[in-house]
């Protein structure tokens, strides 16, 4: 799904980005007070087995808690989907981890989960705040990154974390997403995807102006075995801008192994990197070297390298 | 619906949620002397898996996702293969929870068999807890070797290996495995312990 082109009268340039700096996420007024997920929701069992166990009405209430917040938490990130292409930078900057969501099937999941979840003593906020997204035009909706910050606050998951991250990216707060992401990156040892952490966190450095520390954390993302193409895609980008030429050449040779020229994702990477040259500007290889090399990789425009190549001497 | 090949959607997600009068309803069916086996059944898939998971722990999220679905489908026979979805639903989640619950609550005393057994033991419960979900990171052919080596104990040549694995690498990877624990449970700067492996 293509972003609608915001015009150059709407957004900053490059240099104006609405980067707020290595700001705190704080709160706003008329967040809509979702409480915050109750630390440690686990189960007390007795070692010899839960069948006929005396407690099992009060232990199951837990399990049901449980599965309320993850019920309620997956529609208010899916309601992200629903909003977030609105936002400003979407498909800009960078892939948003949800496909677009349409209204109407969210409407529905959200009337079924509802049904389940009223008079559940743990999650009343969620519940009445969602039941106002429902009654709510779209167009009334608040912005991806407030869903998102609320998906989270019902359950704090690599889920909730991530697609708020993105969706302050989509809307152009680098120092916020920064921050987002920065938080969970301590822990990516045990992330199912923790590239998706290391890319959003690089393309926020980059913002931020950052630019080979967004190199190393591109680098990161792109040597993850789980990683999407974009990971890979972008770090020949940020080494072809900032890197070394040796860098460079192996993460075009990366890119050329592992990614289908004709392959969708990749066409979708290359078409959000030509929408945020033309927004944004885009610069030039930091060194002679690079941009010989730059020159080079575009003889081949029929590899994937050479598309990114082209891509930067449009410049 | 027994031998159909179409794969059960999600129990949780299937067809218009019912009311929660109707869920009690269903958990009555479910649970009172385990009719449909579930714990057995959990146990094995565990097993098979070379999962640390509290068995009991997964049962109840199993019952839970079973009486939410089935409230939603009260007259129909329950089938082996949804039992065996909402075991693989509840696994998902509570390995997906487990990461999440490493930093959504920070210095819990820890609420499942195996935390509390590492608080027993004057551990960490976070740090053992870490390492359960790196554990859960690695490729189950290295986890299935490092439970029957170190956890269970037996012998190299007893281990079971499929095509193309090596029992030296599987070896390696065990050790690796066993690393992640030690990184647990030692101070930083204590030297490396040994361990009766193979």
């Amino acid at each position: 799904m293509t972003a609608p082109e915001p015009s150059r009268q709407d957004l900053p340039s490059r240099a104006g980005l609405p980067v707020s700096g290595e700001g705190v996420d704080r709160p706003e007024d008329g967040d809509l007070g979702v409480p915050a997920a109750r630390p440690g929701e686990t189960v007390e069992v007795g070692s010899s087995g839960i069948v006929g166990s005396e407690s099992m009405e009060g232990i199951l209430e837990l399990e049901f808690a449980r599965l309320n917040r993850r019920s309620l938490a997956s529609l208010l990130r899916q309601a992200t989907g629903v909003v977030v292409p609105r936002a400003p930078y979407y498909g800009v900057l960078a892939g948003f981890p949800l496909p677009p969501q349409s209204v109407r099937l969210w409407r529905r999941r959200a009337r079924a989960a509802l049904r389940l979840v009223r008079g559940a003593k743990s999650v009343p906020s969620a519940a009445d705040w969602i039941s106002q997204l429902l009654v709510r035009p779209v167009e009334r909706w608040p912005v991806a990154s407030r869903l998102a910050r609320s998906a989270r606050r019902v359950e704090d998951s690599e889920f909730t974390r991530i697609t708020q991250g993105y969706a302050l990216l989509c809307e152009g707060e680098a120092g916020r997403a920064h921050n987002v992401f920065r938080g969970i990156e301590g822990c990516v040892r045990v992330l199912r995807h923790a590239w998706r952490v290391h890319e959003g966190l690089a393309l926020s450095l980059e913002l931020l102006g950052r630019h080979r520390e967004a190199l190393e954390t591109m680098e990161t993302a792109a040597e993850d075995p789980r990683r999407g193409v974009s990971a890979v895609a972008e770090g020949l980008r940020l080494s072809l801008l900032y890197g070394s030429r040796s860098r460079a050449r192996r993460s075009a040779a990366r890119l050329d192994m592992l990614v289908e020229e004709r392959s969708p994702a990749f066409a979708a990477v290359l078409g959000r990197m030509r929408l945020r040259a033309r927004i944004l500007g885009l610069p030039s290889p930091r060194s002679a070297e690079l941009a010989d090399l730059v020159r080079r990789l575009a003889m081949e425009p029929g590899t994937p390298s050479g598309r990114v190549a082209v891509l930067l001497l449009s410049s | 619906m027994a031998g159909s090949p179409r794969r059960t959607p999600p129990v949780a997600d299937s067809g218009p949620e019912p009311d929660r009068c109707l869920v009690r309803a269903q958990l009555d069916r479910l649970l009172p002397g385990d009719p449909y086996g579930v714990l057995p059944l959990v146990r094995t898939i565990l097993s098979e898996r070379a999962l640390l998971l509290d068995p009991d722990r997964v049962t109840l999220r199993v019952f839970a996702l079973l009486a939410r679905s089935r409230a939603a489908a009260p007259g129909i026979e329950l089938a082996r293969r949804t039992i065996l979805d909402a075991v693989e639903q509840a696994l998902e989640q509570l390995l997906e929870e487990e990461a999440g619950d490493l930093w959504s609550s920070p210095n819990r005393d820890g609420g499942d068999t195996f935390s509390r057994f590492a608080v027993s033991l004057g551990l960490d419960a976070d740090s053992m807890g870490e390492a359960r979900a790196r554990f859960h990171m690695l490729d189950l052919a290295t986890r299935a070797a490092f439970l029957h080596l170190v956890v269970e104990g037996r012998p190299l040549e007893t281990l079971q290996v499929g095509r193309g694995q090596d029992r030296g690498v599987l070896l390696r990877s065990a050790r690796e495995a066993l690393d992640i624990f030690r990184a647990s449970l030692s101070p930083p700067d204590s030297p490396p312990s040994t361990h009766p492996l193979p």
